[in-house]
């Protein structure tokens, strides 16, 4: 909607159609005058009726109807007069308009709507509506045909009463047809009178009888009365007038008519249905005012005031003046804003104003979340770099392999010419081996070869731990490497007493303590397991490295649990580094100061108090750092120390009914397998993490299994704090017997893990026997005999029961001053040392290399044996200690540490019988195997296994000749008795003779010497005799025929 | 068929050598002709070592313009690839034979 305001100047704004239409006519308006040139055109209509004879043209304006725009105008402009302009233009009729001031009337008009009432077209077939046809429901409401109270009641119109006509009465005047359909029925008088006269007073129509004879028409008219209509019971009216009467027909004939409109009306209509949508004749509603006018009243525009009506007039003479020229001008002048006559410029005047309207807008990008996935099954790779392998086919093939030969690309002739070098190179490879390493080997030598310095040649002690409350003057008995940390050991310290003195306080306990020593700090063990007996043995479980299992003295088995403790050693490791490492700096170079600082460190109260054993410790510890001095700062810093320790109770021990009798001796966790109540073994599978059985052997002997889940052994319904009650038994027990049918003292025990299931099992014993048994209990036998085999392998003590790491059936014992090489059902040994210096006490494997044993013995050296260098004494002895040392063990490797691995990290742990623990670090040499080392070893004992079966067949010649040389013995001693006694028989009768005062002669001397020195003291006797004689001959003394006798 | 014959006779032979893992022919386009590997180490032989020896023989030829590539031994951690090259033009063949010597054949 709006209008054209196309005033000379163009709007400011290009483009710019003024949008208010209030503004914009009244801009119209007042610029009528100065340019001569308006409009506001209602439609193109208007236009076209501008006159073209006309001086002025009449454009209507002021109408709200459409407008066309700028560009519709002068169209009907042009087609009236090019004089008379009365269009809206923009800036081109500066040329036109501008020159001819034509004025334009402007007059109102307003535009009827006038709806035409289209007529229906009649329908074909039904009889046609009438010409004055108005729907039934739009004429006027249908005349009643009674009359209305004043309070709009209806009362029976003037002329008629209404009467109560029974049934009979009914039929007597014929009126029995009426009823919905005809209400109306006619009588005339004569019926009713006669009824009257007929049935007298109780005719229905007595009462109006004297009306009925007045009424002045004939028929009478009767009506029914629907629904007692006047309230007053009646059924039925009667018309007593002709005006009544003509009514009531009225109301009849137009109630008639309308019903038979509607009847037309309804086959119209349903005619009209039949129709097709696009044939059906759409009536013409007459517009019905529903309030939409009052909002077309208010959106439309009307002129506040009149429309201004002007003539401009110009005399027609004054067109085409002379002083005009007109011309064509290019285009580009034309436009060209300096030529232009009339420039766009701002008129304040007519700035618009704009509606501000706030519109925003924001782009969302959708948001689709997709993704896909790759299967992984076929590894990825690029397209591009897909390839498949070129081939040829196997027709191909054969043709290039059938080529003959000297022909070009003879395969056969090829391959003859290749060969001999193929071959040489295979055979070449054949007889060297290709994959040794030189360069190792070169190494090793130089190493072997004593040209390296002391450090790789020695074995050299790298840190030693001893404390002054646990261990100091007590005998390490047992040492066992944590085996899932490094650089910690366990030992298990003992009273350095004989049995006599253990047998005299026997009964009370005796508090003993396993030390676990970590390398970072020297003076204080990491952690204390008290045991309330000494501990001669024990083992970690090597698949759950928190639980411990150790011998006591007394026989019982203790089990200690440290998955407790290692959260508080994390702790305490972590929190007291800077103390631990001022004292890994050995405390020996570290002064005072250092000391001091480290007693700082450590002086941060513990979480938890220790045990009352650790105060009285503690105490002890200050008392023997003050009587030493304050020079030491060891002790002193150690008697701070020692409250730190935590100490750790065991936490089952056994029953002792059902433990052994006498000193556990030796305790052997049993990894793998599942061992029954029955003394059955069951493999458990591979890589099984489960190790819960262990063997105890003790010198009671027998040796005993245990199972160390020990809450399976609490019965149901007992709480954990009952485990002080709990009875822990073994499941499996094995009596061993020793070869003068006692109980066996044993001592060690030798399992073969890689074949546990199989149940066989070395056990040393204090008599020096060495036992082969089997713990697997025989079927169907109650005491079976366990013992497969007895030896008797030394003469003391075995003190060293250990397989070879490498060849598991040659087994070490080592027992009195020497050791034996063993092997798995052998009688004899296949080795035995020469007898040492001193008595040994501890021996072990070299876990690196196959052919290295190490010996310690009481004297406190180590021997080491490399049986490849030399067999009939060890190959280097070193003194490590002046007591003797007690017990060996090497540190242990996991097993999946590569063997140059456990070469680079091989420790030592010896403990002597002082309390001391040294952690020795061996040399190259030792922990290196040579080269072949093991295939070495393995002809080193099949050398022995030779011997020994050499010697075993040369054992009957050697019997006989034994026999022999024992018989000719036998006979020389038989002989020589005999001649000794025909001496004694002949001396008996020189005594005799002699017996008279004679002083006994050298033959009675003889006699009471012993049997061999009597010849001899004859001969000598004989010489004396003749010297004597000899020189009594030459004193002149003796007569010369003796002289003579006894002379040569 | 006689050089049929002269071809299996050869490669019995040398696979009667100890530790003789396998042996292929190989022609110049890398394409094994004869093997007693299974296929999938065939193929990757015949790509690899003939890829290889044409690199080996390249570096020898521009050392030394007169010079060529005779034999080629490969010694890794498991075995030795031995292999025999023959640079005629018209027909380019490598003998490859693969020995492992601690293995008892």
């Amino acid at each position: 909607m709006g209008e054209e305001a196309s005033a000379g100047p163009p709007p400011a704004e290009e483009g710019e159609v003024p949008v208010v239409p209030e503004t914009a006519g009244a801009a119209a308006e007042d610029k009528l005058g100065a340019t001569a040139n308006e409009t506001a055109l209602d439609g193109s209509a208007p236009a076209a009726d501008a006159d073209s004879g006309a001086a002025g043209s009449e454009v209507v304006a002021g109408d709200d109807a459409p407008v066309t725009d700028a560009e519709g105008a002068p169209v009907p402009a042009a087609g009236g007069d090019g004089a008379a302009l009365a269009v809206a233009t923009d800036g081109a009729d500066g040329q036109q308009g501008g020159a001819s001031g034509e004025a334009a009337a402007v007059d109102e008009a307003a535009a009827e709507m006038a709806v035409p009432a289209v007529p229906p077209p009649p329908p074909v077939e039904l009889e046609p509506l009438p010409e004055d046809y108005v729907p039934v429901k739009d004429l006027p409401p249908m005349p009643e045909a009674f009359g209305r109270n004043e309070e709009g009641k209806p009362i029976p119109l003037h002329g008629v009463e209404s009467l109560f006509l029974t049934g009979t009465t009914v039929e007597l005047v014929g009126l029995s047809g009426l009823g919905p359909d005809r209400v109306m029925g006619e009588v005339t008088k004569e019926v009713l009178l006669g009824d009257i006269q007929f049935r007298g007073a109780i005719s229905d129509f007595h009462a109006l009888k004297a009306r009925i004879q007045a009424a002045d028409y004939e028929p009478l008219l009767i009506r029914i009365i629907e629904d007692d209509l006047y309230g007053d019971g009646n059924n039925f009216e009667i018309a007593l007038t002709r005006e009544a009467g003509d009514m009531w027909r009225s109301v009849g004939e137009e109630a008639a008519r309308r019903a038979k409109l509607l009847e037309l009306e309804a086959a119209h209509a349903a005619a009209e249905r039949a129709k097709p949508r696009s044939k059906r004749v759409r009536k013409v509603k007459p517009w019905q005012s529903m309030g939409s006018e009052l909002d077309i009243e208010e959106a439309s525009v009307r002129p506040r005031r009149e429309p201004i009506r002007l003539v401009v007039q110009r005399k027609r003479r004054e067109f085409h003046q002379s002083g005009v020229k007109l011309a064509d001008k290019d285009a580009h002048e034309l436009w060209n804003s300096s030529q232009m006559e009339c420039r766009p410029f701002k008129d304040p005047n007519f700035d618009m104003r704009r509606m501000e309207q706030d519109v925003s807008v924001q782009a969302v990008a959708p948001l689709r979340e997709t993704s896909t996935q790759s299967s992984g099954a076929i590894p990825p790779r690029p397209a591009n770099t897909q390839t498949r392998a070129l081939d040829i086919d196997e027709d191909a093939k054969r043709e290039l392999l059938q080529r003959p030969r000297s022909t070009p690309g003879s395969v056969a002739d090829f391959l003859e010419r290749v060969r001999d070098q193929c071959e040489v190179a295979l055979v070449q490879n054949e007889i060297t081996n290709i994959f040794r390493d030189d360069l190792a080997a070169l190494n090793d030598e130089a190493d072997g070869g004593g040209g390296g310095s002391r450090k790789e040649t020695l074995v050299s002690e790298a840190q030693s731990f001893t404390h002054l409350t646990y261990s100091k003057n007590k005998v390490v008995s047992a040492i066992q490497w944590l085996p899932h940390r490094r650089g910690v050991v366990a030992v298990a310290c003992t009273e350095a007493q004989s049995h006599a003195e253990r047998v005299a306080r026997m009964g009370r306990t005796a508090p003993a303590h396993i030390l676990l020593w970590n390398f970072r700090d020297p003076i204080h063990p990491e952690l204390v397991l008290q045991s309330p007996w000494e501990v001669f043995a024990f083992q970690f479980n090597p698949l759950q490295p928190d639980l411990l299992t150790g011998g006591c003295y007394n026989g019982q088995v203790v089990m200690w649990d440290l998955s407790t403790e290692v959260d508080r050693l994390g702790r305490r490791t972590a929190g007291g580094s800077g103390g631990t490492a001022g004292g890994a700096a050995k405390g020996v170079e570290s002064g005072g100061s250092s000391g001091a600082a480290k007693a700082q460190v450590d002086l941060t109260p513990p979480p938890s108090a220790p045990a009352g054993t650790i105060s009285t410790g503690g105490t002890g510890v200050a008392a023997i750092g003050g009587g030493t001095g304050s020079g030491d700062p060891t002790g002193g810093s150690s008697a701070d120390g020692d409250a730190h320790i935590p100490v750790v109770k065991h936490r089952f021990m056994t029953d002792t009914q059902f433990s052994h009798h006498q000193v556990v001796t030796d305790l052997q966790w049993l990894p793998g397998v599942e061992i029954s109540h029955r003394g059955k073994v069951t493999k458990l599978g591979e890589g099984s993490k489960e190790c819960n059985f262990f063997a105890t052997i003790a010198a009671d002997g027998k040796v005993l299994f245990w199972d160390v889940r020990v809450e399976k052994l609490l019965k149901k319904g007992k709480k954990a704090d009952d485990l002080l009650d709990l009875v822990w038994k073994p499941i499996h027990s094995v009596h061993l017997i020793s070869l003068i049918g006692m109980d066996l003292g044993g001592t060690r025990l030798a399992f073969d893990f890689r074949r546990l299931e199989h149940g066989m099992f070395f056990a040393g014993s204090f008599d020096g026997e060495l036992v082969y048994a089997d713990f697997i209990k025989p079927e169907g036998e109650e005491n079976p005999d366990y013992a497969k085999s007895c030896f008797q392998a030394h003469v003391g003590p075995v003190i060293a029961l250990e397989r070879s790491p490498f060849f598991e059936d040659v087994v070490l014992t080592c027992g009195d001053w020497q050791w034996q090489l063993w092997q798995e059902g052998s009688s004899t040994p296949l080795f035995q040392s020469g007898y040492a210096q001193d008595y040994y006490t501890a021996a072990c494997w070299s876990p690196t290399r196959p052919a290295v044993l190490y010996l310690a013995d009481q004297s406190g050296s180590l021997e080491v044996w490399d049986l490849l260098d030399r067999s009939h004494e060890p190959s280097i002895r070193v003194t490590l200690a002046a007591t003797p040392i007690m017990s060996l063990a090497f540190n242990p490797m996991p097993a999946a540490a590569s063997a140059a691995q456990q070469a680079a990290q091989q420790l030592l742990a010896v403990g002597d019988a002082t309390g001391v623990l040294r952690i020795m670090e061996l040399p190259r040499n030792l922990r290196r195997p040579v080269h072949n080392e093991k295939k070495l070893m393995g002809t080193w004992l099949e050398r022995q296994q030779q011997r020994l079966a050499d010697v075993g067949s040369r054992q009957p010649t050697r019997a006989g000749a034994r026999k022999e040389a024992e018989e000719r013995k036998k006979e020389a001693e038989a002989a020589a008795l005999a001649e000794a006694a025909a001496r004694e028989a002949a001396a008996k009768d020189a005594a005799a003779a002699a017996a008279a005062g004679v002083p006994p002669s050298p033959a009675d001397r003889k006699d009471r010497k012993g049997q061999h020195p009597a010849e001899f003291d004859e001969k000598a006797e004989q010489e004396y005799l003749k010297l004597e004689a000899r020189f009594k001959a030459q004193l002149g003394l003796l007569p010369p025929e003796a002289n003579g006798g006894t002379a040569f | 068929m006689v050089d049929v014959a002269a071809v299996d006779e050869t490669f019995k032979r040398l696979q009667s050598h100890k530790g003789v893992l396998g042996i292929i022919v190989i022609n110049a386009d890398g394409i094994a002709i004869r093997t007693t590997f299974d296929n999938d180490l065939t193929v990757q032989y015949a790509a690899l070592v003939s890829h290889f020896t044409v690199k080996a023989r390249s570096a020898v030829k521009k050392l030394d313009g007169d010079n060529d590539l005779k034999f080629l031994r490969i010694r890794s951690k498991k075995h030795e690839i031995m292999i025999a090259p023959e640079f005629e033009k018209s027909h380019e063949y490598y003998l490859v034979v693969v020995q492992d010597p601690s293995r008892e054949t």
